[in-house]
């Protein structure tokens, strides 16, 4: 999946919307909605014990919002508990989208600019609009599965590495290349290789992002091209003529993880010198384990950002950014955990 | 003996004692600080924050600096606390673990020193008291169970071993009690002498009340073998009043249906194996990440006696608050009450 970069002043839209149709719904909120230039970013949330009935309720808000915009990307992720309903759910996703459009991951629940939700859960971000370019790669069989840190870590490191400069080595690397999301079956600490690998192909100074699926026992999955896959990793480069600010922040306790949200957003906020598209949050689901209400961590961010910059936030088992913490490698961003990571994108 | 000027003079070294048993033998050792490192309650390799508990029992103020020394090759922040604890006042200090191994024998060497005027060294095992997420089959079968992190306690030279999961519809638990034979339950003679579990889980702000009006905070259950049809009973749940767990109340009106029990013997192992439904547990939310209070008791009425999970916990030796557990009938009590059931415990992802 790859577009050109067609328009530098196109038209651009921002809206997100949440949809929430069981009783069990967390919040609801009007359609925010920023006008811009050539990119068009969209999310949508929805909650449901029924799976199928939570990704049909997110991916039609999404298209609904979305209006003539044929998205290029959906990123989704969801939080259910068995692989028969995670199959659901992407399946109920898949079929709005189409399936080499829709790309994701489990993870342990989500925000968006209009609420929290950490069980039964589906969140979608959608990617379109002629100033943005798209383009994605998966690896598979990486040969991480089953292997453990205290027993295998110089394999697990070599498997990794090799696997993230895999990765890296399949994707087109535009010259207007901003940033690449990265989501992967490699929890924390072992998400620190594969970004190393991914590094030695694009470089220590490039913008990498993203998170890593759950890892409980049976929800490691990955979603590509319409398929569940373990083991493995999948890609995402942002390309055009936008810009992107980054900042990460480590926090373990409830005061710290509310203050570091709003201290992180707030730093991206400061750093981007254009009109913010989106706000997306690589989050710790440790962070989230130490909200005494989950709903606090988000009222932080958008006290940061605003209520208008749609949201895509994500509780994963470890995160790719810029780590706060000491023991930096010497690159822009790296893999750990406890960091929530914000990339505010925007337009010049 | 050593002398208390002795003490205030030169470093106390308190090798293989835990701070529950506090220096209070002579008048000066009751200036030293009572030190308890928290149990680690996610995995280490994961980064957790090692809490250090300094109490100050002296009428004078403690000022110094508290170090810790974790096992080799971890990486901590930061690597000293500067204290200045009021007299009685006592305060948590953290330490943010960057770099560590997880060990299959879950015991973790720590030391921790007080450098003030009456130096301290306090040398403790901590334990990662943790619950993965895993669904296992409630069938008595350990198998199942190689995932979770084990939390073993040695009474009178027999085990107890104490592995725990969460999946989102419950709270799991696999007990391997090592005994010479099984007093099974007899709903027929509730009251004839049986061998038991008990454990009290609660959320992590639950305190134990001291005055019989208090309020329980904590869900409180025992478990028994019973034949083919193994019990759970619930002792007492949260906002109940404390006067409760005085009284040695008839059992079987108390069995909770929808907790799932097998209790399977195995040469000299008796397995107990239990899943209770978080719906039955409103005050919890299990998520990864998320603290709650745990403890557990094992009655071994014909053999040990009572086994406390507490005692491997470095807990102080005044922390035995007299309503923390419900008396039971049938079941052996020694005269000292058990350690309190509000021990910190997690929730933690799958460990692989």
């Amino acid at each position: 999946m790859h577009a050109l970069l067609l328009s530098l002043f196109a038209a651009m839209t921002y809206a997100t919307v949440f949809a929430a149709e069981s009783a069990r719904e967390q919040a609801k909120s009007p359609s925010a909605a920023v006008e811009g230039d050539g990119i068009v970013m969209r999310t949508a949330a929805a909650q449901n014990e029924d799976p199928a009935k939570a990704g049909t309720a997110a991916a039609d808000a999404l298209k609904k919002a979305l209006g003539q915009t044929r998205p290029q990307l959906v990123i989704m992720t969801e939080c259910y508990d068995d692989k028969a309903l995670k199959e659901k759910a992407l399946s109920a996703v898949v079929s709005v989208f189409g399936e080499k459009t829709v790309v994701g991951t489990a993870n342990y629940g989500s925000f968006t600019q209009a609420g929290t939700m950490d069980r039964d859960a589906v969140c979608l971000l959608a990617i379109g609009g002629d100033g943005i370019a798209v383009s994605t790669a998966m690896v598979e069989k990486m040969g991480a599965a089953g292997l453990s840190m205290e027993a295998d870590k110089d394999k697990l490191a070599e498997k990794l590495r090799a696997a993230g400069a895999a990765l890296a080595e399949k994707l087109p690397k535009p010259a207007d290349g901003r940033m690449m999301i990265v989501l992967a079956d490699a929890h924390s600490p072992k998400n620190q290789f594969l970004i190393k690998g991914i590094q030695t192909v694009l470089g220590k100074d490039f913008p990498i992002v993203g998170g890593s699926a759950c890892k409980n026992a049976g929800m490691n999955w990955l979603y590509y091209g319409g398929k569940m896959h373990t083991d493995g990793a999948l890609a995402v480069m942002l390309a055009g003529d936008f810009n992107v600010a980054l900042a990460g922040r480590q926090a373990q306790s409830n005061d710290k993880v509310i203050a570091t949200a709003r201290e992180g957003s707030a730093e991206v906020a400061g750093k981007l010198k254009s009109k913010p598209v989106a706000l997306l949050a690589f989050n710790c689901a440790g962070r989230l384990g130490k909200l005494d209400d989950p709903a606090d961590e988000l009222k932080a961010i958008k006290a940061s950002v605003g209520g208008q910059i749609p949201i895509f936030g994500n509780y994963f088992a470890g995160e790719f950014g810029p780590a706060d913490t000491e023991g930096k490698t010497g690159a822009l961003c790296s893999g750990c955990g406890w960091h929530v990571m914000f990339a505010l994108l925007g337009v010049k | 003996m050593i002398g208390g000027a002795l003490l205030i003079a030169v470093a106390a070294w308190v090798f293989g004692q835990t701070p529950q048993a506090p220096p209070t033998k002579a008048p000066d050792e009751s200036r030293a600080a009572m030190v308890r490192v928290e149990n680690f309650t996610v995995a280490p390799s994961t980064g957790p924050v090692a809490n250090v508990i300094v109490h100050n029992p002296a009428e004078t103020a403690l000022t110094g600096t508290l170090r810790v020394n974790f096992p080799k090759g971890w990486t901590v922040t930061p690597a000293s606390h500067e204290l200045k604890l009021s007299a009685g006042q006592t305060q948590s200090f953290p330490f943010a673990i960057k770099r560590a191994a997880d060990l299959q024998a879950n015991v973790y060497p720590v030391e921790v020193r007080v450098e003030s005027s009456a130096n301290v060294v306090v040398r403790q095992e901590v334990v990662c008291a943790s619950a993965p997420y895993y669904q296992p089959a409630i069938d008595g079968d350990p198998n199942e169970w190689k995932d979770s992190i084990p939390i073993t306690m040695t009474t009178a030279g027999r085990q107890t071993v104490v592995r725990l999961y969460w999946n989102r519809r419950d709270f799991c638990m696999m007990v391997e009690v090592e005994e010479d034979a099984l007093a099974g339950y007899n709903p027929a003679r509730p009251e004839g002498p049986f061998d038991a579990i008990q454990f009290a889980i609660a959320k992590r702000s639950a305190r134990t009340g001291e005055s019989p009006a208090d309020k329980a905070q904590r869900y409180e259950y025992l478990v028994a073998d019973a034949g083919d049809d193994d019990r759970c009973f619930r002792l007492i749940t949260p906002g109940t009043e404390l006067a409760l767990a005085r009284q040695k109340r008839p059992l079987e009106p108390l069995r909770l249906a929808e907790a799932k029990v097998v209790v399977k013997r195995t040469g000299r192992i008796t397995r107990y194996e239990l899943a209770i439904p978080f719906k039955s547990m409103p005050e919890l939310r299990p998520t990864p990440g998320r603290e709650f209070c745990f403890s557990l008791l094992v009655h071994d009425t014909d053999g040990a006696g009572l086994r406390d999970l507490g005692s491997v916990m470095n807990m102080w030796e005044s922390n035995r608050p007299a309503l923390a557990w419900c008396r039971v009938a049938g079941v052996k009590w020694p005269d000292r009450p058990p350690f309190d059931n509000k021990i910190e415990f997690g929730f933690c992802s799958s460990i692989h």
